[in-house]
Order: structure tokens, then C-alpha cells, then sequence
């Protein structure tokens, strides 16, 4: 399948001398769901714009579809590149019934064509029964279903969703979350979703792209990126984890836990960072660690213990659960290295 | 050299004694009135006080001209009072000239003070008076200084104001900056007018600059938590009631039933020629101004709005400063480059209508500016950003998404600036074609002239009655917009 987005080397700063996004690179393949997640202020809505030539970058390149859309000498502007873009605040045209917004964007193309289209969207997004209604007069799931019906009714080449779920009731996000996925999937549309949840990401996406200070430190799969990070800083946006400082040895690695027997291939003496997930971890019954708190989380408990200023976190099921102040160890059975720099 | 020497004679004259007496009157009467107005209405229950909040708004209908005119008729002999009684008083010195034009300016120290009253903490208050604080005296001292901001820019607008005014001190015969210009304003005497404009920029300068150094430079409100206006007043007050009432009565209900008494008699002058031929070219003057100034303000506006662009903000502000500059000053600042094309070209231009427009367009650009600003700035750029998204060029998603949400403000900016120039008298003094008058200009003629005063009511009351439209349908917009 051929590459739908190409982002090379795309840096961006502000006036005020910060640089937010600094040689970022990332790839879509035609129809993948690409999700992108990292810190606040890490430059995703930055990158996100970009694409959409609602910013223009200080330098790097962007093609869309095979077609450069952005590099050193080319600007396409926004209304020229075919994408749909989905606003946080959904940008709905308040002065617009839900039928003329979804309508907007077939300016020029012939009538019947677009009525047809629009009629073929608000059925896809199940709102046409909304149609004549103001933007005001519908409710926020509503509302963005609108919105999406309005950026897929002129069959862009991709679409880009600005924190779709930043705005939605908690309690209907799961559903909503559903929903727009099966929406995109049967429109068949490249799409590229900033999140800020890594539920949301793991729940929606083909692949993971983690931004971190303004460069995509890796790009993956949800699986891999979950054991697997590359980095700590990518751990840590992953979920609950357990970053230990370690150094290798011959049978293992040397860390705060104790010797851990795990073959690799580093050299005796080099440093590396830990990444083990709470549930990667058992609770013993004897050890140098002091249980500190417990945390309920349904489907068990988030014990944290501490050991001279290390902790480390520990999923338990309730049969197990320890008291705080007890004495307890650990036994890892899966883990994950980085090596240090 | 000549102007140089001018200028210094102008600095230790009497129009400079008058300027700064009228304008530091005016700002006390001013605050004297619009504060104890905005906290009443704040703290105190009163009887009709949604009413009364927005009453009070009223007397800034009335220019001051106007306000000068009617007193003189109330006061004089023969006059309305003198019928009653036998008493007349004359009322022509700077203490009742400032005095009446505070009436009808302390709508400005009003409104912006009220609104910020009504943002304050409640939780401050409260304290407040847990602490012991039980006087309305000590609560003052305690809360205005926190809404100097807004007391003080109210302020700001009175002085400039009663600055620029000409109609009032020329009618009192008061002789200050703004008289001055207009009364040299021919080619022999030139030299004087330009001087005391010099002057009186230097006073519009130190005006500005006070009131930027009293601004508080960040004031701690909370955003959260209960507002004075989510509170309920507790205290009733007859007292207050009463001050409301009678500062409504005297500042707005007196004058225009004394004008209506007036006008009543000379109904036919409506139906005269010259005086729908007066209405017409002062709407066609309104009108063209207005327009022009919209279209420049939107097209303004919408680049700042666009690209965020700062440079282009700047220019914004130095196009604003058109309304700090009295009317007058402006009238020379227009002269002096046109003066220079006559003697170059040897075309006549001084004196059209066109030469006029364009005057007006320099002293309003801020009041349009700043309607349709604020306005454009409330709606999100997201709004822009997904019509481009959605195929629409730049001044497409203008006119098919940003114009449309806006037709309310623009509205509202076309009625302000056209109710403004309706009642503008010393630029239009300047600049009237021969024979050629607006309502403002004829109104203060007809004050002047014996025979014709009773008359001048007519054209009064229609710029009164074109302001007291105007202040009711912003008043409709406002409600709408929330």
C-alpha cells in the first residue's frame, strides 16, 4: 500500500524563539488509523496543523497522497489539500443549519452530486434527522458527529481529528470512541487523531506515534509500543510503568529489585533503564521493600511500595493485597530494557 | 517662528485656564455622578432597578450643546422658569457649563464602572463586612480603588470629551481650545488656530498619559467563585432611589419634555424644505461615513484577525487615536496637507462633502474599530480555520461565514458612529459646504439667533431622538449577544 502521509524533518517555532516542534517525521499508509499522543505542549496540534496548512513550518516537507503540499519553496494553501480537519471545539458554523454546514465544503461541485453526498453522510453519521436543526440546538455528541459528517462530505484524501474526545461526556466516550472509528473505517479515509489519552489511543489506533519535545520518538504499533518502548520518555506516556536504573551483567541486570536473571546482549557494566509493568510483577511475602499505598482500580489493586527513594508499583488481586508498613519483595517475570546513552 | 511665538502666548492664555478648569470639572462632576449612580445600583435594592440600570445610560443621548441650550431657555429671563416664577438666573460661567456637561457625560464613568462592580468577588465584600466594615462611606474607600481601570478610562473620555466639546463654551461664551481653532479658522488667522491645536495635543498627550500610569497594571480577580452580580443586594435604600431618580430627571426627563414643550409649538417646522433637505444631507453624511468605516474596520479587523498580525495591531492603535484627538485638532491635521494640494493643484477642496466624509472617517475609526473588533475576537479562529479546511479562499469564508455571524455588531457599529457624526458639531463647523448644514450645525444656529430659538428644538430633539434609538438598540443587540 502506498504512503497516504510523508512528514519529513518538519521543524516549527514561535516567535518567541521556543522551537515547538523540531525534525519530526511520521508515515500513513492509505486507510491506517494513526494516532498521535505525548506530553501537553509537545507540538502535537502543532504537527496536526501543519498538515492541514493551518501552520506553516520553518522547514522540513509534507506530501499528502503522493503530492507535495509543503517544503522550502512549496505552500499549498489550506482550502487546496484535500483534508478534512476536526476541530476540538468542532467549529461548527452557528449561523449554518446542520444540512448547510454539511453542505459547506461541496461548494463548486455540481448539485445534485452534492445533495446526494450530503444526504450519504448525515445517513453514515445517523443525523439526518437533524437536518434543518441549528448547531445550538443539538447536543455535543451530536454536534461532532456534524462535524465529521461535514469534513468526510468532501471525500478528503485524509482527515486529521484535533483531540476528538477532549470534549465528550466520560461516560459516553467509550461509545463515541466506537463510533467515530466505525465511521472513519467505512468511509475509508486515512486518518491522523491527536489524543491525549493512551486508552483512547490504544483503543482506536493502527499505530502510535509518541511526539516528545517536537520529534516523534517512535512510531508503532499499539502492542509494540506497549512492550516495547523505545525510550523512557515513551514509557512513561504509555500507561503505569516501573522505570528502574540498571546495569548489566553477565546473568542479567543489577537494579533496585535485586539480580535479575534475563539473557541479552549488552556488555557486563553497561547501563540501561528498566521498563516493567506493574502487572509484569509478583508480590513475595519477604523482602526490603515497605508497602507505602494502596490504590483500587476495579479490576484489583495499585500497590506501591518504596525502598530508599525507588518505588515501584505492583498490580495485586484482592487475595493478595498486603497491609501498608508490610515488609515485601518482588519477582519479575517479563521485562523490557532501554540502553542507556 | 511666528506659529512658535503663537503657541507659547496660547499656553499661558485664558483658553488655556478654561480648557483645563472645564475638563477637570467636568471629570469631578462626572465622577461624583457616575459613582454614586454605578454603586447604588450595585449594592442597594431599589425600586425599577433593572429600569433604572439601563435609564441611566439615557442623558448620554443629549449633547452637550444641547444641554447648554435648553438650560439657558430654563434659566433666562423670559424663560421657562421666569414664566413660573418671576426668577431668572444667569447660568453662563465655567461652573455650570462643566456642571452640565458632566450630566450628560457621566454615562461614561457609569456604565464601565458598573460592569466592573458587578465582576467583583463577592466573597471580598463579605469579608468585608465580617471585619466591621458597616458604612457604604468606608466600603467605598475599600472598593473603588480596585476599579480604578475602569473608573479611571471613564474618566479619560469625559475629559477628552469635554475638550473636543465646541457647541456648549462657544453658546456659554467660554473661550477654550476647541472655540479657539474654530473662531481662527480663515486663511488670515491661521496661524493662531494651528497654535492652540499644538496646544491642546500637548493637553490630549498628558490626559493620555495619566491615565495610563493610574491604570492598574494586572487586577487580581478571581474567575472563580460568586460575583457581586450573582449577590443579593440586601440593603434598600429610599435615599438611593431618590438620587437615581432625580439625576434621571435632571440630566435626561427635563430637558427632553422641555424640548418636546418647545418643539410642540413649531410642529410645521418638521414638514419645512430646508429642514427635510438638513435631515437628508446629514443621513447621507452619516451614512457614507459610516459605511465607509465599517468596510475599513472589517477589512482591518479581519487581517489582524487572520494572521495575528502585531504590526498591523499597531497601526490599529494610531488609527484609534483618532478618537482621543479632538474633532477640532483633527479639522487643522486635515487642513494643513490640503491647504498644501490647493496651492500646488489650485483645485478648491476645502468645503466638500467629500473633505467632510473624510474627516469623519479619521475622528470615528476607533468607535466602528472597536465594535467590530471586539466582536471578530469572540469568534474562534477555528471558524476560519475549518471553512479554509473546507475549500473556501480567505475572503470567501469572509463573506459566507465570518460577515454573517457579525451582521449584529456591524449593525450596531454603523449606528454608533452614524449617531456620533449626526451630533459632531466643531469638525463639521470647520468643513460644512456653503449653505449646506447638518442637523447639529443648524440646531446650534438656530440656538443662536433671535427668533429662531424655540425652533432650534426641533433639530435637537431629532439628535436626541436618534441617540436614544441608538442607546436601545445596542441595549437589544447586548441582551442578544448573551
Amino acid at each position: 500500500m502506498s504512503s497516504t502521509l510523508e512528514i519529513q524533518e518538519v521543524c516549527k517555532s514561535f516567535t518567541k524563539g521556543t522551537e515547538v516542534l523540531s525534525s519530526a517525521s511520521l508515515t500513513l499508509r492509505e486507510n491506517e488509523i494513526g494516532v498521535l499522543i505525548g506530553p501537553s505542549g509537545s507540538g502535537k496540534s502543532t504537527l496536526l496543523r501543519s498538515i492541514a496548512g493551518l501552520e506553516i513550518p520553518d522547514s522540513g516537507s509534507i506530501s499528502i497522497a503522493g503530492k507535495c503540499v509543503n517544503d522550502a519553496r512549496t505552500y499549498l494553501e489550506p482550502s487546496d489539500r484535500q483534508v478534512g480537519f476536526l476541530f476540538q471545539d468542532f467549529a461548527l458554523f452557528p449561523h449554518l443549519t446542520v444540512e448547510q454546514n454539511i453542505r459547506f465544503g461541496l461548494h463548486g461541485v455540481d448539485k445534485r452530486v452534492a445533495s446526494d453526498r450530503v444526504q450519504k453522510y448525515m445517513q453514515l453519521c445517523s443525523i439526518s434527522e437533524l437536518k434543518s436543526r441549528y448547531p445550538h440546538q443539538i447536543s455535543g455528541g451530536q454536534q461532532q458527529r456534524v462535524a465529521l459528517a461535514r469534513a468526510l462530505a468532501t471525500e478528503p484524501v485524509m482527515l486529521l481529528l484535533d483531540e476528538p474526545f477532549s470534549n465528550v461526556d466520560e461516560n459516553l466516550k467509550a461509545q463515541i470512541r466506537t463510533d467515530m472509528v466505525e465511521l472513519i473505517r467505512a468511509s475509508k479515509t486515512t486518518a491522523l487523531i491527536v489524543v491525549h489519552d493512551i486508552e483512547d489511543a490504544y483503543a482506536i489506533a493502527d499505530k502510535i506515534s509518541v511526539l516528545i519535545e517536537g520529534r516523534v520518538a517512535q512510531s508503532a504499533s499499539p502492542e509494540e509500543l506497549y512492550s516495547s518502548p523505545a525510550s523512557s520518555g515513551v514509557a512513561s506516556v504509555t500507561g503505569e510503568v516501573n522505570l528502574l536504573s540498571a546495569k548489566a551483567s553477565s546473568f542479567g541486570f543489577t537494579c533496585a529489585i535485586g539480580e535479575l536473571d534475563q539473557p541479552h546482549d549488552l556488555e557486563a557494566g553497561q547501563g540501561a533503564t528498566l521498563v516493567i509493568r506493574p502487572e509484569d510483577l509478583n508480590l513475595e511475602k519477604e523482602g526490603d521493600w515497605t508497602v507505602e499505598e494502596m490504590r483500587y482500580s476495579g479490576i484489583g489493586y495499585l500497590v506501591k511500595c518504596i525502598n530508599n527513594l525507588e518505588r515501584v508499583s505492583v498490580f495485586v488481586s484482592a487475595a493478595e493485597l498486603p497491609a501498608v508498613n508490610d515488609r515485601v519483595g518482588f519477582k519479575v517475570h517479563r521485562m523490557h530494557w532501554i540502553v542507556n546513552d | 517662528m511666528a506659529v512658535l511665538n503663537a503657541t507659547l502666548d496660547v499656553v499661558m492664555s485664558e483658553s488655556t485656564f478654561n480648557s483645563v478648569l472645564v475638563v477637570f470639572l467636568s471629570c469631578l462632576f462626572a465622577s461624583i455622578f457616575g459613582i454614586s449612580s454605578a454603586w447604588i445600583v450595585t449594592f442597594s435594592n431599589i425600586p425599577f432597578k433593572k429600569w433604572i440600570q439601563w435609564l441611566l445610560i439615557m442623558p448620554l443621548a443629549i449633547p452637550p450643546y444641547v444641554m447648554a441650550y435648553v438650560s439657558k431657555g430654563f434659566f433666562d429671563p423670559f424663560g421657562t422658569l421666569d414664566q413660573w416664577t418671576g426668577i431668572h438666573l444667569d447660568i453662563s460661567n465655567i461652573v455650570v457649563l462643566s456642571l452640565l456637561i458632566s450630566l450628560v457625560l457621566y454615562p461614561y464613568v457609569y456604565t464601565p464602572l458598573r460592569a466592573s462592580l458587578a465582576q467583583q468577588s463577592a466573597s471580598l465584600i463579605e469579608a468585608a463586612k465580617i471585619a466591621g466594615y458597616r458604612s457604604q462611606w468606608k466600603m467605598m474607600r475599600l472598593i473603588l480603588p480596585m476599579h480604578r481601570t475602569a473608573l479611571v478610562g471613564g474618566l479619560l473620555l469625559v475629559g477628552l470629551e469635554s475638550l473636543n466639546e465646541y457647541g456648549a463654551p462657544a453658546y456659554f461664551g467660554v473661550k477654550t481650545y476647541t472655540t479657539e481653532i474654530i473662531r481662527y479658522w480663515d486663511p488670515m488667522n491661521l496661524q493662531y488656530s494651528v497654535s492652540h491645536a499644538l496646544v491642546a495635543l500637548i493637553f490630549v498627550g498628558l490626559l493620555l498619559y495619566l491615565e495610563s500610569r493610574t491604570r492598574l497594571k494586572s487586577h487580581t480577580s478571581d474567575k472563580l467563585g460568586r460575583k457581586v452580580q450573582d449577590m443579593e443586594a440586601s440593603m434598600k435604600s429610599s435615599l438611593g432611589f431618590a438620587v437615581c431618580i432625580t439625576l434621571l430627571a435632571i440630566a435626561f426627563a427635563a430637558p427632553v419634555l422641555q424640548m418636546l414643550f418647545w418643539s410642540g409649538k413649531n410642529l410645521g417646522l418638521f414638514f419645512e424644505s430646508s429642514f427635510l433637505m438638513t435631515t437628508g444631507y446629514t443621513f447621507m453624511l452619516a451614512l457614507s461615513s459610516g459605511l465607509i468605516l465599517l468596510l475599513t474596520s472589517v477589512l482591518l479587523s479581519y487581517f489582524i484577525y487572520m494572521f495575528k498580525n502585531y504590526s498591523l495591531a499597531k497601526l490599529s492603535f494610531i488609527a484609534n487615536l483618532g478618537y482621543a484627538i479632538p474633532g477640532a485638532i483633527i479639522g487643522i491635521g486635515v487642513l494643513i496637507p490640503i491647504a498644501w494640494l490647493n496651492e500646488s493643484t489650485d483645485i478648491l477642496l476645502t468645503g466638500t462633502a467629500g473633505l467632510l466624509i473624510g474627516a469623519y472617517c479619521m475622528r470615528y475609526q476607533s468607535v466602528a474599530f472597536n465594535t467590530v473588533e471586539g466582536t471578530l475576537k469572540k469568534i474562534p479562529v477555528s471558524q476560519l480555520e475549518a471553512s479554509l479546511s473546507l475549500g473556501r479562499s480567505r475572503i470567501g469564508s469572509l463573506r459566507s461565514v465570518i460577515l454573517p455571524q457579525m451582521k449584529p455588531a456591524l449593525m450596531g457599529a454603523l449606528l454608533l458612529v452614524f449617531v456620533d457624526i449626526t451630533k459632531e458639531l466643531p469638525l463639521t463647523m470647520l468643513f460644512q459646504r456653503f449653505n449646506q448644514e447638518t442637523l447639529a450645525v443648524k440646531a446650534f444656529i438656530m440656538m443662536d439667533t433671535d427668533g429662531a430659538f424655540y425652533k432650534a428644538s426641533v433639530p435637537s430633539l431629532a439628535i436626541v431622538f436618534l441617540g436614544v434609538l441608538s442607546i436601545i438598540a445596542l441595549r437589544y443587540l447586548d441582551s442578544k449577544d448573551e
